[in-house]
């Protein structure tokens, strides 16, 4: 047998903790999820900030010189900043509850699976180490991609 | 216990230890997937894929008592490893190819041809010490695309995704840790 092949076969005897690591990092997104879920929280509440604050600040300049429009247009301001809101908020991190077509849960390598599928979907999923799967995301997208599983889903809202 | 729900290694290996068949069961379901898939990377056929989980289930039902082992899964795999290797031994070399094992041997023995020679080479036992220091030298990232190239026998292409990486870098990568591993064989007395 040629020491190629010998190397080959020794790996079998290869310690259990490299096995482990190679199996645990999935690149920066998952080793820096946390800290990416907070620089993400931040921005979301800086855009949404930065998305009000001039819109008051103009219709405080208006209320001098009209102040029954000026009413108005912070009615239609409400209204628009309310569909902002509502768009948002389908944006966001969701717990994935999947079951089997006979309504048993999947394992733990079937969720595993799912969640490589998502993964090389490019949806910004997470696998934590209880087998929890949770994806983050524009929900009506997210549930597109979990149609193609093949698996009946549930999102839970974080 | 919920149908569906997968044990803990810990409640299967004391079904192991009652000796009781459920562990089989129990064992398949967390880990069928995961087995099969390093018979598959070995092995590129579903029929000879599954019938090494088989074996393997066969063979941790004879080993699990009296061993004990501290990740189920990683022992699990290294036997399905096992034999999938052996399988692939059986094979004629015609039928081979297609599986990432005969790419990964032609790469390990561009960089080792020198080491054919039985008299230079010594047990395997201390061979997978050697190997196992020379990875315990390794960089974390270096070691994992090592590991999940030449035990798992993944392709480049799927290393990168795993890891983020460019597929260019993982070759990178891999032909710099061959390189290392020469100079370390060279530096024991294997080559």
């Amino acid at each position: 047998m040629k020491l190629s092949e010998k190397i080959l076969e020794s790996l079998n005897d290869i310690d259990d903790a490299y096995l482990e690591k190679s199996e645990k990092e999935y690149g920066w997104v998952h080793r820096y999820r946390k800290q990416l879920a907070g620089v993400l929280s931040l921005a979301a509440v800086l855009i949404l900030y930065l998305s009000v604050m001039p819109k008051a600040q103009n219709m405080d300049a208006g209320s001098y010189t009209a102040a029954p429009a000026a009413g108005n247009a912070k009615q239609e301001e409400r209204t628009f900043d309310a569909m902002e809101v509502q768009e948002a908020e389908t944006w966001a991190s969701y717990v994935i509850h999947l079951k089997k077509e006979d309504g048993s849960a999947l394992s733990e390598a079937e969720v595993k699976t799912v969640y490589e599928t998502l993964l090389n979907a490019g949806c910004d999923a997470v696998l934590t180490e209880n087998g929890t799967l949770i994806i983050r995301g524009d929900e009506t997208e997210i549930q597109t991609q979990l149609e193609q599983t093949g698996y009946s889903f549930e999102l839970e809202r974080q | 216990m919920v149908e569906g729900e997968t044990m803990e290694d810990r409640e299967i290996l004391d079904l192991y230890f009652a000796r009781n068949e459920d562990a089989i069961r129990e064992t398949d379901q967390k880990y069928g997937h995961y087995c099969f898939s390093v018979a598959w990377n070995i092995l590129f056929d579903r029929e000879d894929s599954q019938e090494c989980v088989n074996d393997t289930w066969n063979r941790t039902w004879q080993l699990i008592p009296p061993q004990r082992p501290n990740r189920l899964q990683y022992f699990l795999a290294k036997i399905t490893r096992g034999f999938a290797l052996n399988c692939l031994r059986t094979r004629t070399r015609e039928k081979r190819g297609g599986g990432e094992y005969e790419a990964a041997l032609s790469e390990l023995e561009a960089v080792l041809a020198s080491g054919d020679d039985p008299a230079k080479t010594l047990a395997a036992k201390d061979l997978a010490e050697t190997v196992n220091r020379f990875l315990k030298k390794l960089k974390d990232r270096d070691r994992n695309v090592f590991v999940r190239r030449y035990f798992y026998l993944e392709s480049a292409a799927k290393i990168a995704k795993r890891y983020e990486l460019s597929e260019s870098n993982v070759n990178v990568i891999l032909n710099r840790v061959r390189t290392q591993l020469k100079e370390y064989l060279q530096k024991e007395g294997y080559l």
